[in-house]
């Protein structure tokens, strides 16, 4: 009786919790939460992207994979305010770039909350650069921003072709080494040899987030 | 586990502390230390930690908490098992400690800590302390030290204090009904020195420990045999996975095996990194004086339209309800627009102001330059934050966003009356409910150091109009064992609290509350609520209180008065014969330095007279951590063991732990004993909890969220 009695309860704890508000009890809000990160890795979920669905989009699109989990989609741009795009995911992960450099991600966990990344984006343009000042700004675990900065220098590696969804394009390969005295990361740009677009970089965006792979579809 | 390793190395490296940030270990007691005796080290900054140590028999639940950056408090359950001391078989004991860093390590000079130990319990514990601790190599530290009490009781000498006065020589007995401060024992009596060393292995996380105790067990080892001292020297190691778990093994004075586990974590370092929320609106810029469409958008003719400010009100609902906001009312003038708004979903009320203002810059026409955004709490409007329409265009990719925004931006108590305003058509009566299980704990009883029930919560509220409310709350235990509660109170005073046992051996199904709430906004800055019915589980009766706070102060003050009967012991509708009229005035002060004071004084449940302060230490993600103590004109023996009512109070927000924004917080408090002098009710809807956060400085700290 008693054993019955115990596997009950322990049932009723499994059981989920409802309400009207959808907020649920704080143990099983924090178990769900626990088991959607363990499932997705918290991050946006992979569809196989094909041209055929980007036919009815007539907005520039981008291909976005957090190297970390390995967890990729297609991210729409919905809005520019003074030339920096933010890109959304269909599930709300956003993603600011300016001259294709990332200035912010909203949504995939740890966000950073800005950069500007301008001397790297001069240095690309200029073909290279020692001493380039950059500051990552996140927020801390109690809502403090925190800003880490780094000094980076952007260096040429050679020419190399890159493919995107069936587009292939020629590009100069860069490579920015930053450090600062605790962490150090290293961002990669192909950018077109023609006009200057960055087509497909990968670029750290926080210790926790790690690496994003950042490639831009042409229409 | 990993996860979690991950964010704190994040936080640890972006702080740029880098590889320096090594925790002081812990000893037995949970507190900075070798095995047994305590070393001149501190935890980090704020640091709340829970340790099970044992050997012997004996085991300490210790919580530890690092209050500031130099002190360290804690409380511990402790018991002895086959004791057969002070009349029981096994002996339970509560204690708290105290641990000062007097110093810190530097290139010659140690670190320095003083403790007094089990400074307000019965006392089996008490000792006080001077240890000193530093690096000989980066990788093994010595410490030595004198201590008092207990930890001079071992190889001691006369006290060296003994110059200071006579009355340090000889150090007074007294196990007494517990509760109060040693003060008359501290640093008295004999006086010896214990010492030992740390060396931090090549192993990652692993340790050796040995040291020379001075405590000499004389309770344990005499009459209860507990264990044979064979020699003053144990040796440990102590194993550290990530910042969270650490697990350490002792051979204890020669003959005995001994464990601790603890587990650790940090209120300012979430679980979760970050917040997993969805991404914010973008801010919509209106084409520029040069651009095309500029005067069109300028263009104020909208105003004339008919149910222009009811279409407006539907658009920015529609939108900002997939945050879970609630647009109430509206009011739209060619340039300024006004929301009153409900927040379900964010835990920062920044966040909450900065999503509602990114969506009016995709709905408002576009002569409206003005925003002004008023949060509602219970259908009151506490403050309110006009912003800029312009700002928010310039500065969403800004490099100083949060600041240059927070220094454009107003932040005043919101008006108590509208006029003229729209409201969403239906909105009220508005209900919510919800069903969860629920786990209640009864601690610290001898006969049962730990109860628990399990069972189903059903909740439901009913907003009738702004301010005024229905709600309820019951409960079906499903298993447990509250219902073996068989200690009677013993308390001379009416039994206000004592009988708690009753409620839950006779309550099942119970009725927890069942009240209705008339709150409102009297002025700018005074708030006000009246609550009918059963208040809390124990008592039913009138509630109505008054509040004010003002916006731009760091200063608020509360009146409450109740008339209230006590519940039957059944939970249900019924009431038992006594009669109470109890009630405070209430002062509330958040300090500089992220510590919170409240001071209540007036009647107390039992008839009594006296005031409770209230310390919590705030961290601005919601997290607290406090302690409280009473004092009313029951005498220390009238009030029974324990001597005054006291305890720790913990509030835990949601979002916290989950990642994901959450307005809910846990809310815990821990009495070592519940008795009936200093007791105070307790009412569902406090304005003071409900409405501080809408405070500028408490805002402004976490206003990058904002930007989130």
């Amino acid at each position: 009786m008693n054993r019955i009695a115990l596997a009950l309860g322990a049932g009723l704890i499994a059981l989920a919790g409802c309400s009207s508000e959808g907020n649920n009890s704080p143990a099983l809000d924090f178990l769900r939460a626990k088991i959607a990160g363990a499932k997705s890795g918290g991050q946006v979920a992979p569809p196989a992207l094909s041209r055929a669905q980007l036919a009815g989009i007539d907005k520039p699109v981008v291909v976005i994979t957090v190297e970390k989990s390995g967890g990729s989609g297609a991210m729409v741009m919905i809005r520019e305010n003074d030339g920096a795009q933010t890109y959304f995911t269909s599930d709300r992960t956003s993603l600011t770039l300016r001259r294709g450099m990332v200035i912010a991600t909203r949504g995939l966990g740890e966000d950073l909350m800005f950069t500007d990344a301008f001397a790297t984006s001069v240095a690309l343009r200029t073909g290279g650069g020692g001493d380039l000042p950059r500051t990552h700004r996140y927020l801390d675990g109690e809502n403090h921003t925190l800003a880490m900065s780094f000094t980076c220098s952007l260096v040429k590696t050679g020419s190399e072709g890159v493919e995107i969804l069936g587009r292939k394009h020629q590009t100069r390969h860069f490579r920015e080494s930053c450090a600062n005295e605790t962490v150090n990361f290293v961002n990669e740009y192909w950018v077109s040899a023609s006009n200057g677009q960055i087509w497909q970089s990968r670029q750290w965006v926080g210790p926790e987030t790690g690496v994003l792979l950042v490639q831009v579809v042409q229409r | 586990m990993r996860k979690y390793r991950n964010i704190l190395a994040g936080i640890v490296v972006a702080l740029g502390q880098g590889a320096a940030a090594e925790s002081a270990s812990l000893n037995l007691y949970g507190m900075p230390g070798l095995i047994d005796m305590p070393t001149g080290e501190s935890a980090p900054d704020a640091q709340l930690a829970s340790s099970l140590g044992s050997f012997a028999g004996m085991t300490r639940n210790t919580i530890t908490f690092q209050i500031s950056p130099r002190l360290t408090g804690s409380f511990r359950y402790a018991v002895l098992r086959g004791c057969n001391c002070f009349g029981f078989v096994d002996y339970y004991d509560r204690s708290f400690d105290l641990h000062y860093q007097l110093m810190y390590e530097g290139n010659i000079r140690p670190a320095v800590a003083v403790g007094l130990r089990d400074m307000i319990g019965t006392g089996i514990y008490s000792g006080e302390y001077l240890a000193a601790t530093k690096h000989v190599t980066p990788n093994l530290k010595v410490t030595g030290g004198i201590g008092w009490g207990r930890l001079g009781s071992f190889n001691s000498f006369p006290n060296p204090l003994s110059g200071l006065g006579g009355g340090f020589a000889v150090r007074p007995g007294g196990v007494g009904l517990g509760g109060v401060p040693g003060f008359n024992q501290w640093f008295r009596g004999p006086a010896a020195f214990f010492g030992g060393a740390e060396w931090r292995t090549p192993v990652k996380g692993l340790s050796v420990k040995i040291e020379y105790s001075s405590d000499a067990y004389t309770l344990e080892t005499g009459a209860p045999g507990l264990f044979v001292r064979r020699s003053p020297i144990n040796i440990g190691v102590d194993y550290q996975r990530g910042n969270l778990l650490r697990f350490s093994g002792y051979l204890m004075h020669g003959n005995q095996l001994g464990f601790r586990t603890t587990l650790a974590l940090n209120p300012k370092t979430q679980i979760n990194a970050g917040s997993g929320e969805a991404a914010p609106t973008p801010v919509l810029r209106r084409p520029r004086d040069h651009e095309p469409g500029a005067a069109d958008a300028m263009d104020a003719g909208w105003t004339a339209q008919p149910g222009v400010q009811a279409l407006l009100l539907k658009n920015l609902d529609k939108l900002l309800a997939k945050d879970g906001f609630m647009i109430e009312a509206v009011a739209i003038t060619g340039s300024v627009a006004e929301i009153r708004f409900r927040n379900r979903t964010f835990d920062s009320a920044a966040q909450a102001v900065g999503r509602v203002a990114r969506v009016m810059t995709r709905v408002m026409p576009g002569s409206v330059e003005t925003f002004v955004l008023v949060p509602l709490e219970n259908g009151m409007p506490v403050m309110s934050v006009t912003l800029n329409r312009r700002d928010l265009e310039d500065l969403e990719h800004d490099p100083n966003a949060a600041e240059t925004l927070l220094a454009r931006t107003e932040i005043t108590a919101a008006k108590a009356v509208y006029r003229g305003d729209t409201k969403h058509p239906d909105l009220y009566p508005y209900v919510t409910w919800a069903v969860n299980p629920y786990v209640r704990f009864s601690l610290f009883d001898p006969d049962n150091p730990v109860r628990a029930d399990v069972g189903v919560r059903a909740e439901a509220k009913i907003q009738i109009s702004p301010g005024l409310s229905v709600e309820g709350s019951v409960r079906k235990k499903v298993v447990g064992n509250m219902d073996t509660i068989t200690r009677l109170s013993n308390s001379v005073l009416p039994h206000v609290r004592s009988d708690f046992g009753f409620y839950d051996i006779a309550g099942d199904p119970a009725v927890e509350n069942l009240h209705g709430d008339l709150m409102f906004k009297a002025g700018r800055n005074i708030y006000g609520r009246i609550s009918v019915g059963y208040l809390e589980r124990m008592y039913g009766g009138v509630s109505a209180e008054l509040l004010f706070m003002p916006t731009n102060s760091r200063l608020a003050f509360g009146i409450e008065a109740n008339v209230v009967q006590q519940r039957a012991f059944n939970m249900l509708f019924g009431f038992q014969p006594y009669q109470v009229v109890t009630g405070h005035v209430s002062a509330y002060w958040d300090m500089r330095n992220g510590f919170a004071a409240q001071l209540d004084v007036g009647r107390y449940l039992a008839g009594d007279t006296g005031a409770t302060l209230t310390l919590e230490r705030r961290f601005d993600n919601g997290w607290k951590v406090g302690a409280f103590a009473t004092l009313t004109n029951v005498p220390f023996a009238t009030f029974g063991e324990g001597s005054f009512d006291k305890g720790l109070l913990f509030t835990i927000p949601i979002s916290w732990s989950s990642g994901t924004p959450n307005r809910k917080v846990t809310k815990t408090a821990i009495r070592p004993l519940t008795r009936d002098g200093g007791a105070r009710l307790e009412v569902s809807n406090r304005l003071y909890p409900l409405l501080s956060e809408y405070r500028r400085h408490r805002l402004e700290p976490t206003w990058g969220r904002f930007w989130r």
